[in-house]
């Protein structure tokens, strides 16, 4: 295994102390250093999100702990759930008496850990709503979508939602704006190569040579097909196709073409290419676009494709300010990004 | 276990003994799961062996909060999801107490009995660790005075464990092999028998 490393073991938490100590904006929470939260944390009247899940996903998920993103994230071992704990001091820490949103992936671990914090809270009169991110295609048909796991388009819902919730929205509206950009978005992956996890040293998968994933998860997991490896062009209109499929006819999109770790810029831009074509080819008109890594497996090889079907409503959202040390939006003029 | 020093003292001796059947769960699992069992077993046990060394709890409260939370961090499977939700949840129950009466034990466990149904989805009688659990309590409920409650508690989850071996499981991952598990001991409710073995054995 070729990793910068110190102890194994210690690979969350000299994260997080790296982090902090880059950027001031976040800090960890005196009571648990397994939570992120911006600074202020909470502010009087505003609806917090709280975010989290695994680590070894960034900028997913603490990389979205911002102003206009979310206010919080509860941070797990690699590839593990966050605990209860960790969850509702994250919670206690952002509320500012409006209530806070859960906002992650739909994933078994997180999902009963998230709940169970809830209701905790909840004895205590703390009021949480949760809104799951399902925009991962190739994990369930869509007639079973609610059973589909999340993944870079987590970053469309927090983006949307912490504009919401800066605009002061009240939970309700701001889990509403939620649950529309998760019901909006769409990802599928396409994997080349493994991440090695560093506590164990063992690949996430293994490939061979000249072949790829289709539909891979975020922690390796099996996708829908194995194929010998195609073109760039190739790769990119079958995703085009496969993602778009469940767009919003006639909708303007913004799309995220994300790198899964290891797989470069240049990469990423030409496979956009043949992806604004085939996209342009289906009918859609393209408003904002997003390249870079923004959801990750470590230094997984691979790349995703994210569309988000645009409206007036979210539209101005998304284009609204936002900063985190791993995410910036200056208010630009809507256009391409 | 009447105070927090001396369960804190058991619970690191019984796991340190657990961990050394992480084989075992690993080739139970195989049969019926994915063999995650050993390593959630093994690395949940240590984990939790070096957190209460490094925590000494003050309270019942305590103990349980870190003995869940260490165990769940350590690995990513659902049982030891499960189990850090389930010891949260009796972390509150018990709250500041730094002794327990023998009654509140068979509370604990029924509290962690209705988290584990509800947080994973299983009930009582579909051949998983809840039946184990469930032996226990009965046995602690109805306990004739003066017996001895860690013997109690063991016995109660081995006779369960062993009574459930003859049903097909109905949830959980072992579910998924359906006929196949007749016969076949439950991995999670042989966990469970293992760790009162462990208790009941730990030197007072």
């Amino acid at each position: 295994m070729r990793k910068f490393l110190n102890e194994p073991a210690d690979f969350v938490d000299e994260t997080l102390a790296g982090i902090v100590a880059a950027h001031s904006g976040l800090r960890l929470d005196p009571e648990d250093g397994r939570v992120i939260v911006r600074e202020p944390a909470a502010a009087p009247g505003r609806v917090g999100i709280v975010t989290g899940g695994g680590s070894g996903h960034l900028p997913v998920f603490l990389g979205y702990v911002g102003e206009g993103l979310c206010s919080a994230a509860a941070v797990g071992n690699v590839f593990s759930s966050p605990s209860v704990e960790t969850i509702e001091r994250a919670t206690r820490a952002v509320d500012g008496g409006a209530g806070v949103l859960y906002l992650y992936g739909n994933y078994g671990g997180d999902v009963m850990n998230f709940d169970e914090a809830a209701e905790l809270l909840g004895e205590d009169g703390l009021e949480t709503a949760t809104v799951l991110v399902t925009d991962d295609v190739a994990s369930a048909p869509a007639a079973e979508a609610e059973r589909r796991r999340g993944v870079a388009g987590m970053v469309f819902a927090y983006k949307l939602a912490g504009a919401a919730a800066a605009a002061g929205s009240s939970l309700a509206e701001v889990a509403e704006v939620a649950t529309a950009a998760a019901s909006r978005t769409r990802s599928m992956g396409v994997g080349l190569g493994p991440t090695i996890l560093p506590t164990t040293g063992v690949p996430t998968f293994e490939l061979d040579e000249g072949e790829m994933e289709i539909g891979i998860g975020i922690h390796g997991e099996r996708g829908i097909e194995r194929l010998p490896l195609a073109s760039a062009d190739a790769v990119g209109r079958d995703l085009a196709r496969r993602v778009c499929a469940e767009a919003v006819p006639g909708a303007p999109l913004a799309v995220m073409v994300n790198s899964l770790g290891s797989t470069s810029l240049e990469e990423l831009y030409i496979v956009y290419g043949s992806i604004a074509a085939e996209v342009a080819a289906l009918g859609f008109e393209v408003e904002r676009v997003y390249i870079g890594r923004y959801a990750t497996s470590m230094e997984m090889a691979g790349m995703s494709l994210t569309v988000l079907s645009l409206d007036q409503r979210l539209r101005e959202l998304l284009a609204a300010p936002a900063r985190s040390p791993f995410f910036c939006e200056h208010g630009s003029e809507l256009g391409h990004g | 276990l009447a105070t927090v020093e001396e369960a804190t003292a058991a619970l690191t001796a019984a796991l340190a003994q657990l961990g050394g059947e992480a084989d075992r769960f690993r080739e139970l699992d195989a049969e019926v799961g994915d063999g995650d069992l050993g390593v959630t077993v093994g690395a949940g046990s240590a984990a939790v062996v070096a957190a209460l060394a490094e925590a000494a709890p003050q309270s019942f409260g305590e103990l349980f909060a870190a003995t869940g939370r260490a165990f769940a961090e350590a690995n990513p499977s659902t049982m030891a999801n499960l189990v850090g939700i389930a010891l949260r949840r009796v972390s509150r129950s018990a709250g500041d107490a730094s002794e327990l009466s023998a009654d509140a034990w068979p509370e604990l466990l029924a509290v962690a009995i209705a988290t584990i149904e509800k947080r994973g989805g299983a009930k009582l009688g579909e051949k998983t660790i809840l039946d184990a659990l469930e032996g226990s309590r009965a046995a602690l409920a109805e306990a004739p005075a003066g017996a001895d409650p860690l013997a109690l508690a063991r016995d109660g989850a081995v006779a369960a464990a062993a009574a459930i071996r003859p049903l097909e499981a109905r949830a959980g991952r072992a579910s998924w092999q359906g006929e196949r598990t007749r016969g076949a001991p439950d991995p999670g409710a042989e966990l469970w028998a293992a760790m009162t073995r462990a208790l009941a054995a730990a030197p007072a």
